[in-house]
């Protein structure tokens, strides 16, 4: 309809016109290579998710997957055996006593999760337009490599265990393992928490893991075991995965340190350090999550990474959302009077 | 279908007694009977469990329980060697209690320890001990199933989960679950405070939660109240374990009281040595179950309770003093599940009985019969017939047996249904309507197999109108009253433990002139008053209060609502009458909903800071206890908890819209004697100094 209108409206005001050129000063579109502002937030996803995933690399097979950024790896997961999995089932049984208190989470939570991070900080267009840009290209970034370790790590799902699992959401056809919701909401607590949190050093230290970025992100793990579709131990792999994967972002936006994990069921000796994946008979808590954190992470300077000038412009516009307005004087006090 | 009822027979025991005594290596059994004997809470938790058709009809069901180990159904295992007085000599374990500190008692399930309103300033928490009966038992535990958390250990754990600090934040999830309170590694494991919602953090919010940061008196909540008032907890079993019908939640709640009143007797002589005088104590259980002998209070339940407490009365020295029970009257008032009926001579009456398909678990009848001589009773005829079965055989109660007193007499029809003798004919002196009245009174017990099973057993029950029968063929009328067992789903949602009902078409579910469900009462505008509903014998509401608390030493609380005073229809009713040693009425209401666009009241949610809104009178019960701490810990009031809120509690309000007497109609077997306009402490309401 409108095509047709703007036609007849050519038509009749432009005249006779042999295609000569008007006097109009022709843009010189110099490249800008920090910036992609002019284009809209779809199309900046895209560029912007293309210079970040450029910089990593999936490799596989035999049950194993690791994550390369540049050259290092930055997240191994190791599938466990089948013997663990067929113990999870337990935990499968007993969540599903939570189901009815968890049904409206876990519907809405199979296509959204970033309702519920803002339920935590303001992200709209309007107060964190590009902290919600920087988070949803992220995590399109991780949903494109947890895919990739799915696939190399394919494990059955509990439905595929019993019949008498009947989740109450339809079962995902790809891997069980590690679980893709607690890979993307582990990811958006990392970054959640670093684009809130204090300026970054070289170093960036540990995340809390008892904040509420992580407690929402443990939440959001547990209810897919609820609804029936995964085991404890894909959250617990999930969360390695995301966790460093979110690291491996920062650390590309920003210039500081990445960090490497490996989810492994090989037992580790005591004294160096604990267990770094969950037995058969552990359930994946906010507690135990943090002891693998604590026996398994180590520091990674990752070498021959491209820059990312293009995800860090926006991470730092996305950095000064969090920050007090300039017009702002002192600090609230608790009470809220200045 | 070709199952025949068999003849009156023993029923069989598992014998567990016997296994006890080589235990514990005692050869004569009355030597457990005597409380000094560090076993005899568990020779008494057995026998209780012995004795009753509904855990006989429940171990015949489960066979795979293994006797030698004590195994008890939801995967507890009762340890009856443990010696159970309750050990307080160390100091770490137990804060100092003043001489008239309040001990508040609550049994319930999901009693979240962690929760800031049970906790001091200091971060230190208010529970003295929590019996923790759920979880796996530890070395040297004093109780015999679960285990228990004094005071220092609570403290302990609470340090543990916040940073080794009291008053930094709590990884609650992280100390449920050391505590024992969260559990998914089990099937039977405790998951309520894993949800939103869980009835004990409700109950004993209510009951007991105090903000520790109060700075004033405004609300209702006073700081006197947080620092005088101690909690014993006692976290039940499993679901499962209780039994969706409630087959072992008597002995579970007598263990509890036992161990609460123990407790607190241990605690006053570490403190004050042989002095006379003991802690004033009340306990809250918010449990119960709708079948029962009502009216004389002589049911094994009662007796024990009553036993329980007068023994702790003793040793105030003040037989009306400082230890009061409370339970609610229960929600089953429109449930149709209580019938009374008067057979005329020479007459027959059929009590239809809808036993629901797709119930997963049994079903109970109980029938308690009100003979006026034993010659009466020995010309009733009875008889239980299944549908389509087309087996009707009628039969009458056992005539008593001097020998065999005690001993529990069975009929089976085929695999899927029972009849137990609960009580046979006996003679018995009560006062009903302030009247001595003698009666011979039996009860028998129809036990009906689940009628579907996802597990393809081959024993169930056919779904439909089951028929109990009544011939009378006595000369004077005869007096029968029918109750169906309660029965609950271990889940909110879940459909597959359905209820049996009684389904009488005489019973007006409706309201004709307002649409709305009926109650025992409807109000007539014209009038000004009110009319009844509930026609004088049959399917009816009245009658269907919680047995359980038909007895004279507890105070059973009904609900209604706040906006109006209208009773809640779904709080369950009294008889009406008076009667010496049961119960005819509860004893007050409290408010169960706010208004008609608000039902439910608030309190806490399952995690620490959550708020729920709940519904029931178990709610009702919780506050009535809170009320009667209340006024102990003023020490203006010593009288029983009962009498306190029967005769003591003055602040009661008229409620025109929906008055307590009119027209000659009294709607105390509803709301017992007074409606209290008080409300959950805390929460929204800020209320004016008084």
């Amino acid at each position: 309809m409108l095509a047709h209108a703007l036609m007849v409206s050519q038509d009749a005001t432009v005249g006779n016109w042999d295609g000569t050129n008007d006097n109009i000063e022709v843009p010189a579109f110099r490249v800008d290579t920090e910036s992609v502002d002019y284009l809209t937030p779809d199309l900046r996803g895209i560029v912007v998710s293309g210079e970040i995933i450029s910089n990593f690399h999936v490799e596989g097979g035999d049950h194993k997957a690791t994550v390369r950024l540049g050259n290092d790896p930055v997240a191994v997961i190791v599938r466990p055996d089948n013997k663990v999995f067929h113990e999870q089932m337990a935990w499968v049984r007993s969540y599903a006593d939570l189901r009815i208190d968890r049904i409206p989470e876990i519907l809405e939570q199979t296509g959204d999760i970033f309702s519920f991070f803002g339920a935590l900080a303001h992200l709209s267009d309007g107060r964190r337009a590009r902290s919600l840009e920087v988070m949803e290209i992220i995590h399109g970034v991780v949903v494109t490599l947890e895919m990739q370790v799915k696939h190399y790590c394919r494990a059955a799902r509990p439905i595929d265990r019993s019949m008498r699992v009947q989740p109450v959401i339809q079962t995902p056809e790809h891997s069980s393992f590690p679980s893709g919701h607690a890979t993307e909401a582990y990811a958006l607590a990392t970054v959640m928490s670093a684009l809130s949190g204090p300026d970054l050093e070289k170093e960036r230290g540990i995340s809390d893991y008892n904040s509420q970025f992580f407690r929402l992100a443990h939440r959001i793990a547990t209810n897919r075991v609820i609804a029936g579709v995964h085991y404890p131990v894909d959250s617990a792999a999930g969360a390695v995965l995301g966790c460093m994967l979110g690291e491996a972002i920062i650390a590309l936006a920003t210039g500081s340190d990445a960090k490497s994990m490996t989810y492994d069921v090989v037992p580790r000796n005591p004294k160096k350090g604990g267990p770094v994946s969950l037995n058969g008979d552990e359930d994946f808590t906010v507690s135990r999550f943090k002891d693998i954190c604590d026996n398994a992470m180590k520091p990674c300077k990752p070498k021959a990474v491209k820059a990312c000038p293009l995800l860090k412009n926006l991470w730092n516009k996305a950095r000064d959302e969090w920050r007090p307005a300039p017009d702002v004087k002192g600090k609230l006090s608790k009470d809220g009077s200045k | 279908m070709t199952a025949e009822w068999t003849d009156w027979e023993e029923a069989e025991s598992q014998n567990r007694l016997a296994k006890l005594l080589e235990i514990v290596d005692e050869t004569d059994p009355e030597k457990l009977r005597d409380e000094s004997n560090p076993h005899h809470v568990a020779y008494e938790a057995l026998e209780y469990a012995e004795a009753s058709p509904y855990a006989a009809w429940q171990r015949y069901r489960h066979r795979e329980e293994d006797p030698a180990k004590f195994e008890m159904p939801g995967g507890i295992t009762f340890c009856p060697a443990v010696e159970w007085g309750p050990d307080v000599r160390s100091a770490a374990d137990f804060p100092k209690l003043a001489d008239d500190d309040v001990i508040l008692g609550v049994i319930d399930s999901g009693i979240p320890l962690g929760h800031s309103r049970l906790r001091d300033k200091q971060g230190k928490s208010r529970v003295l001990t929590a019996w923790q009966m759920n979880a796996p038992s530890g070395v040297g535990e004093r109780v015999p199933l679960g285990r228990e958390l004094t005071n220092g250990k609570i403290n302990d754990l609470l340090r543990k989960h916040s940073n080794g600090k009291l008053t930094d934040p709590l990884d609650e999830d992280a100390f449920n679950r050391e505590a024992g309170l969260v559990d998914f590694s089990r099937r039977f494991g405790h998951r309520e405070l894993g949800a939103s919602t869980s009835h004990g953090a409700a109950v004993i919010d209510i009951a007991a939660g105090c903000d520790p940061h109060a700075k004033d008196e405004t609300f209702r909540e006073s700081k006197r109240f947080a620092e005088k008032t101690k909690i014993i907890a006692v976290n039940l079993p499993n679901h499962t374990a209780i039994g969706y019908s409630g087959e072992f939640l008597d002995m579970y709640i007598l263990l509890g009281v036992k161990r609460i009143l123990d407790t607190a007797r241990a605690l006053w002589t570490r403190n004050n040595g042989n002095a006379p005088g003991a802690y004033p104590v009340v306990i809250n259980i918010s449990y119960g179950r709708q079948a029962g002998e009502k009216l004389r209070g002589k049911d094994r339940f009662n007796v024990a309770l009553t036993r329980m407490v007068e023994t702790y009365r003793e040793i105030t020295e003040d037989p009306e003093a400082r230890c009061g029970i409370v339970m609610p009257s229960g929600n089953d008032n429109l449930d149709r599940v209580h019938a009374e009926l008067c057979v005329p001579p020479r007459s027959c009456h059929e009590l239809a009985l809808q036993v629901q398909p797709g119930d997963q678990s049994s079903s109970y009848v109980e029938v308690w019969t009100y003979a006026n001589s034993k010659e009466q009773l020995a010309e009733i005829d009875f008889a239980v017939e299944p549908p389509s079965v087309g087996r009707r055989k009628d039969f009458k109660l056992r005539e008593p047996d001097p020998g065999n007193s005690e001993k529990t007499f069975q009929r089976s029809l085929g695999d899927f249904a029972r009849i137990y003798t609960i009580t046979r004919p006996t003679m018995d002196t009560w006062t009903n309507d302030g009247q001595p009245d003698d009666r011979y009174i039996a009860g028998f017990l129809i036990c009906i197999a689940p009628t579907d099973s996802p597990e393809g057993r081959t024993d169930l029950a056919p779904a439909g109108p089951w028929r109990i029968v009544v011939q009378n063929n006595s000369q004077a009328d005869f007096e029968v009253m029918a109750m169906v067992q309660t029965e609950q789903s271990t889940l909110v949602a879940s459909e597959i433990n359905r209820r049996a009902y009684f389904d009488d078409p005489d019973y007006v579910r409706y309201d004709e002139t307002t649409g709305t469900i009926a109650d025992n009462f409807r109000i007539v505008k014209a009038l000004k008053g009110l009319a009844r509903i509930d026609a004088g014998f049959g399917v009816i509401r009245r009658g269907s209060m919680n047995s359980t608390a038909a007895n004279t030493v507890c105070a059973c609380i009904a609900g209604f609502r706040l906006s109006d005073g209208v009773p809640a229809p779904y709080s369950s009713s009294g008889i009406g009458r008076k009667v010496k040693h049961g119960r005819g009425a509860p004893s007050i209401s409290l408010p169960t909903d706010y208004g008609t666009a608000h039902p439910g009241v608030m309190t806490s949610g399952a995690a620490d800071g959550s708020v729920a809104f709940v519904q029931g009178t178990s709610f009702a019960s919780a506050l009535a206890a809170r009320l009667i701490a209340e006024k102990l810990i003023t020490g203006q009031n010593p009288s029983s908890g009962k009498n306190l809120l029967q005769r003591d509690y003055h602040q009661s309000i008229t409620y025109t819209a929906f008055p307590h007497t009119s027209n000659g109609q009294n709607i105390i077997e509803k709301v017992g004697n007074k409606r209290l306009p008080e409300l959950p402490r805390g929460r929204i309401e800020r209320y004016p100094d008084k």
